[in-house]
């Protein structure tokens, strides 16, 4: 009877130290890159979009992270300068060895980091609405393009608020491409666009245009100015007495964080009763979206607001994971193909990476502000739309073209270079 | 049962083997079925995974034809043109009228018809923006209503108009029931463009069986794999398409859109995505992959019933488990068939061993196998044959001792009747009580009569004795001395015996007392002689006087009758020395001598004289001997005493003179011859004097007889007192003859001493008037010294005439003289 218990613990310590060792091997972690303006003017935009990742991240360890191993992110700051978002995603890569970069807001940044990871065949994931016209396989798109974001909001301003349009935003190719397609659908539909105006990025000056308004009292304003020059806009109108009954501004780049730091500024409900439209809209229902504003607030206050990219970026940390596990692998180009498909129920709702166009079929919606800071949902497309980065009323070689132009037009930037204006 | 798994080789090397062999294997066994189970799993997942991909891409690319048919459709000018019509014919009512049913360009219609029938479609739609349906092919109840708000304005053609009308692109619905084709149907939607406007949207109605082919297709499903498409449908999970097995499930509730998605058709249908072991909307275990499918807003799983996808597995495992069974039951039985193959021989041996451990000692096992235990058996039958000629042996051996012992115990048994002691043995623990036939005997019992307890014992002996016995056992019992008790025995027939009993307590390694031994002796005779003796002795010691004494002669013993006799009490007399009784006038020398031979082991027999307390004496003669103890070595001296002194008297008186107290004649008689041949064997000169009184006559004539007998009594001790020597003699040998014996060195002293002696009688001066020679009395004396050689014999005859013919002279020459005999 002693040899049998001797033996049977042998072959328990076996097992145990067969486990033990297993268990021994510390998993080293997984680096990944997250690229946004922690300085500068997007500063006050994107700061929000890394703690959505940073939160995202967080949950994802905690869920054991990726093929058993913890995530580790490594934070860059583009300086809201694209040149800088370059060198920063390639000290990411080459440096830092990150297995993938969540980051970009801008266009252009989006554009030079795309260069970037393209060259080194690796794999950003960008969490921002733009202007569409592209499909890198180095870049996993989840925001919206303008199918879902501007083709559905003209229609519904065209059925719901009239059919003259008044188009304004910075300079730069999103709000560029942004207008043609606007201008399409006016066309279209028979709507009008009375006025496209543009202003340099960052500009703060609006009283001609907000006089132009007034003067030419458009049905909607499209509005595509990007930072802190809406707050000058917004102000202005008021200023020039234009409120939301007058003349409703649908907005394609203000958030519920613009909203928060416009009222700071602005006179209490100075934005009641404007648009925006977005797939995500903190004001959403639905058991995900209160749980997630329950955790994100429960970690990083009780005050803090979500918006669209804020959950894009969420969410698309969540499917880089869903990809490296379907890849087994970390290594970009694996990951890139996993992410084909690849699906979940997000706080804004389904989101489903195409596999041909790598873009994120997403629900569209539009939503009026309250003046309290939130959007109530006015239009909801009940179903995620099919993303289409080149719209198709024209040929994709059109648009490709447009863009190429743009681009040449300004010396090979994706805005126009101002002086001291960055 | 553990008694089994201890008593059987079979049972534990059984057992052994499962431990060892049949349980690591086991093991292994369910470590490689779990992995296999594992690995299938993973295999069914990755395939069903696949087939999910492969089934999502066919619905994708179904989806993507009817865009672009469609798309195709509402770009086709007639189509568009028709279109235009329409919507002015609506909006203008430029065109007859025909009840909202308008007619299109004929072209258009042929176009569309053809289409419908070559892409299969059902019906084909027109409608306007405000959602009226302007235009069907099919020509169904919907037909001019609205779908905004007419009665199908909950349809599937009206949700895909709207849609296609916001976001001003081509839309899918699901197949639901379509009450006006009465059938489930599908519509795609896109909307048409032109004179600047959104003229309308374009529908058609969708046959399923394009669709719902790619559901049918169970390649790779197995018997219960299934495709499940599913879409939201309120708070319900709704069939998009039909199953396998539930083949009117479209539209049919699966599942409640409850918060806690854990169904794949929960998860697929809210945009998740997985695969793996889970329980379907049914709640069956299944293997599947779900996903979600984005054109047509649907979750989508493919499963197998789990039981199906691992019945390989379970295949496996049950003929696994068969074969294990099999392989068990053979090795166990072959265990058990070698196990037995060792434990028969030894279960014969075992029997075997039975018989002999029961004394058959003839019983042999029967070899088997020439192994180890073929070999225990031939060596154990080696043993049994030394045992058995041991035992036979020592059988004969203990039949010759019994009946040595038989002989033993019958001469015991004789012995104790012819020493009528008997032995006994009471068994105190149990009371039981046995006894040797002499003790019956003794009792008068048979041993059927007694009880043999201790009681009945007591009821045995003599009813005055039973407190004295029982005491005296008692005693025994608390102070383990052994004990001697006399008592007396009533037999059944009356007869009292007496006995001597003893009991010695023997006690067990734990101290108590266990067993009495003891015997019993019949003293009754012995008592009696003992009595009879005691009596003799008590008449002895009054009457016998006796002493002893220890070896330094300190009296030990006297009789009662010594004691009257010595006149002391016992108590003075006890301790002190013999001695005390000696008379002084006892010599010396006879003591002495006395002590000399009794020393020397030797019994002395003398006459003495011994002194009484108060002075007195008498005579005894004695006996005196030596008392041995066991070594042989005197201890002492015991004596018996014969009262002589009254013979003494009467001896004396007999050999003693009355008048003068000296011998007489007659132990003159006696004594002379005696004393003549000591002296001649000791060599010693010998003289013999006659001694006259002269003129007695005369005297007594005189003075009286009584004067005489005063004379003669005088005469007689001067004598006495001359010759006090020992060896010298004094006698009256007649009325005034006296006589001595004198033993003398020379001839000369004897004749001094006889004229001493005539010396001294003449100094009494006793007047004598009468006498011649003197005055006064006067002896006259005759002396013969006799030679004393040996050879030279002068008898006694001779010596008297010689020294009365001496005595004559003496006379003659005057008297008061001696007178020497001189030869010739």
């Amino acid at each position: 009877m002693k040899r049998t218990v001797f033996i049977v613990g042998i072959l328990v310590l076996l097992v145990a130290a067969f486990f033990v060792a297993r268990r021994q091997q510390s998993p080293v972690p997984v680096r990944v890159g997250i690229l946004h303006s922690r300085t500068g003017t997007m500063a006050m935009s994107e700061q929000p979009v890394i703690d959505a990742t940073l939160f995202a991240i967080e949950e994802l360890n905690r869920r054991g992270g990726v093929l058993g191993r913890p995530v580790e992110p490594i934070i860059a700051d583009g300086g809201s300068d694209p040149d800088q978002f370059a060198l920063a995603a390639e000290r990411l890569i080459d440096v830092d060895k990150v297995s993938v970069i969540f980051g970009c807001w801008t266009s252009a940044s989006r554009k030079e980091v795309g260069a970037v990871v393209e060259k080194r065949n690796h794999l950003l994931v960008y969490p921002l609405q733009y202007e569409g016209v592209e499909q890198s396989s180095a870049i996993v798109y989840m925001g919206s393009v303008p199918n879902q974001q501007i083709k559905p909001a003209v229609k519904w301003a065209m059925d719901n608020l009239g059919r003259r349009f008044f188009l304004i935003g910075s300079d730069y190719i999103f709000p560029r491409i942004a207008n043609h397609v606007i201008s399409d659908l006016a066309d279209l539909l028979g709507g009008a666009v009375v006025a496209e105006r543009y202003q340099p990025l960052g500009g703060k000056d609006f009283d001609a245009i907000a006089e132009e308004i007034a003067a030419l009292r458009p049905a909607v304003v499209f509005n595509t100015l990007n930072g802190d020059s809406n707050i000058a806009f917004f102000a202005a109108l008021q200023r020039h007495g234009l409120g939301s009954a007058d003349i409703p501004v649908l907005s394609f780049s203000i958030t519920e964080t613009e909203l928060q730091a416009m009222s700071e500024v602005l006179p209490k409900g100075a934005m009641a009763g404007h648009y925006a439209s977005w797939s995500y809209f903190e004001s959403l229902p639905g058991v995900e979206n209160r749980s997630f504003l329950q955790r994100f607030r429960a970690r990083y206050g009780v005050g803090r607001r979500l918006n669209d990219p804020m959950v894009s970026a969420y969410e698309g940390v969540q499917l880089w994971a869903q990809s490296v596990a379907e890849a087994a692998s970390i290594e970009p180009i694996k990951v890139r193909h996993a992410f084909s498909r690849q699906s979940m129920n997000g706080p804004g709702g389904i989101i489903y990476i195409d596999d041909q166009s790598h873009h994120a079929w997403k629900t569209s919606r539009i939503g009026r502000s309250t003046g309290d800071g939130m959007f109530e949902i006015v239009w909801d497309s009940q179903q995620p739309v099919r993303p289409e980065p080149f719209p198709s009323f024209d040929e994709r070689g059109h648009w490709q073209e447009l863009v190429d132009r743009y681009y040449q037009r300004w010396d090979n930037h994706w805005a126009p270079v101002v002086e001291g204006a960055r | 049962m553990m008694n089994i798994f201890r008593r059987k080789i079979g049972v534990k090397v059984g057992a052994w083997f499962l431990l060892v062999a049949l349980l690591p294997l086991a093991t292994l066994t369910i470590i490689i079925l779990n992995n296999t189970r594992k690995a299938l799993i993973v295999e069914i997942t990755a395939h069903l995974n696949d087939l999910l991909h492969e089934k999502t891409e066919r619905i994708e690319l179904y989806v993507d034809e009817q865009r672009r048919g469609l798309f195709a459709l509402a770009s086709v000018p007639s189509v568009t043109r028709a279109a235009e019509q329409l919507y002015c014919g609506q909006r203008n009512q430029e065109l007859p009228e025909h009840s909202s049913v308008s007619t299109i360009d004929a072209e258009a219609e042929v176009y569309l018809r053809k289409t419908m029938q070559q892409a299969g479609y059902h019906d084909i739609f027109l409608i306007a923006p405000d959602g009226d349906i302007v235009y069907s092919v099919t020509k169904e109840d919907d037909l001019g209503t609205n779908l905004y708000h007419g009665p199908y304005r909950d349809s599937g053609l009206a949700h895909v108009f709207d849609k296609a009308a916001s976001l001003l692109d081509s839309q899918i619905s699901s197949f639901s029931f379509y009450p006006p084709s009465k059938k489930p149907a599908a519509f795609i939607a896109t909307p048409i463009f032109g004179d600047n406007k959104l003229l309308g949207v374009i529908a058609v109605q969708l046959n399923e069986e394009q669709l719902f082919y790619i559901f049918a297709d169970y390649l790779g499903l197995g018997e219960s794999g299934e495709l499940v498409a599913s879409r939201v449908s309120g708070d319900n999970i709704v069939a998009a398409a039909p199953l396998r097995h539930r083949p009117d499930a479209l539209g049919r509730k699966l599942l409640q859109k409850t918060a806690a998605n854990s169904r794949p058709i929960q998860l697929a249908v809210s945009g998740q995505q997985g695969a793996g072991v889970t329980l379907d909307y049914r709640g069956v275990p299944i293997i599947g992959a779900w996903g979600y499918v984005p054109s047509m807003d649907w979750g989508l799983v493919v499963k197998i019933d789990k039981d199906e996808a691992l019945a390989p597995i379970h295949r496996q495992m049950v003929l696994l488990a068969v074969i294990a069974a099999v392989i068990m039951v053979l090795v166990v039985g072959g265990i058990f068939l070698a196990a037995g193959s060792i434990t028969r021989p030894i279960k014969q041996l075992v029997a075997v061993m039975q018989h002999f451990a029961n004394g058959d000692f003839r019983a042999r096992a029967p070899v088997g196998a020439d192994d180890e235990v073929g070999s225990l058996v031939a060596h154990f039958n080696d043993m049994a044959d030394t045992i058995e000629q041991y035992t036979f042996t020592m059988e004969q051996e203990v039949a010759q001792r019994t009946q040595e012992l038989q002989q033993a115990k019958s001469f015991l048994d004789k012995a104790q009747s012819i020493a009528h002691l008997g032995s006994w043995q009471w068994d105190i623990v149990y009371n039981k009580l046995s006894w040797s036939d002499e003790i019956y005997r003794i009792f008068g019992l048979q041993p059927q009569q007694f009880a043999a307890t201790y009681e009945a014992f007591l009821d045995a002996i003599h009813p005055d004795d039973r407190v004295l016995v029982t005491e005296a056992v008692n005693k025994s019992l608390e102070t383990d001395i052994p004990y001697l008790v006399s008592h007396r025995v009533v037999r059944p027939d009356g007869s009292i015996r007496v006995v001597e009993e003893r009991g010695d307590l023997q006690r067990d390694a734990a101290g108590q007392p266990v067993f009495m031994l003891g015997t019993v002796l019949d003293v009754t005779e012995i008592r009696n002689v003992q009595r009879r003796l005691n009596e003799y002795v008590d008449i002895i010691d009054e009457n016998v006087l006796t002493s002893a004494t220890d070896i330094e002669g300190n009296i030990t013993y006297v009789s009662d009758a010594f004691c009257r006799a010595s006149g002391y009490n016992r108590d003075e007399l006890l301790g002190r020395n013999h001695r005390i009784i000696r008379h002084p006038e006892m010599p010396k020398e006879l003591y002495e001598r006395l002590w000399k031979t009794i020393l020397g082991g030797a019994i002395w027999k003398g006459v003495f004289k011994n002194t009484t307390k108060d002075g007195g004496s008498y005579w005894v003669e004695s006996t005196i001997s030596p008392t041995y103890d066991a070594s042989g070595n005197i201890t002492g001296f015991t004596a018996i005493h014969n009262d002589i002194t009254d013979k003494k008297r009467i001896e004396e008186i007999s050999i003693t003179d009355e008048l003068t107290g000296l011998f007489n004649r007659r132990h003159f008689n006696e004594i002379f011859p005696e004393e003549l041949q000591r002296a001649r064997r000791d060599e010693k000169k010998f003289a013999f004097l006659m001694i006259d009184v002269d003129n007695f006559k005369k005297y007594n004539d005189t003075y009286g007889h009584q004067m005489g007998d005063h004379v003669l009594r005088q005469v007689g001790s001067t004598l006495k007192q001359a010759l006090m020597r020992s060896g010298d003699f004094a006698f009256r040998l007649g009325g005034e003859e006296f006589g001595a014996i004198i033993i003398v060195k020379r001839e000369e002293d004897a004749v001094l001493v006889a004229d001493r002696i005539r010396a001294t009688i003449e100094a009494l001066r006793i007047p004598h008037e009468k006498n011649s020679p003197s005055q006064y009395v006067t002896i006259s004396c005759g002396l013969k010294c006799v030679a004393t050689d040996r050879h030279r014999g002068d008898d006694v005859e001779a010596v008297y005439r010689m020294a009365d013919t001496a005595l004559y002279q003496a006379k003659a020459d005057g008297r008061n003289r001696v007178a020497v005999y001189l030869e010739g």
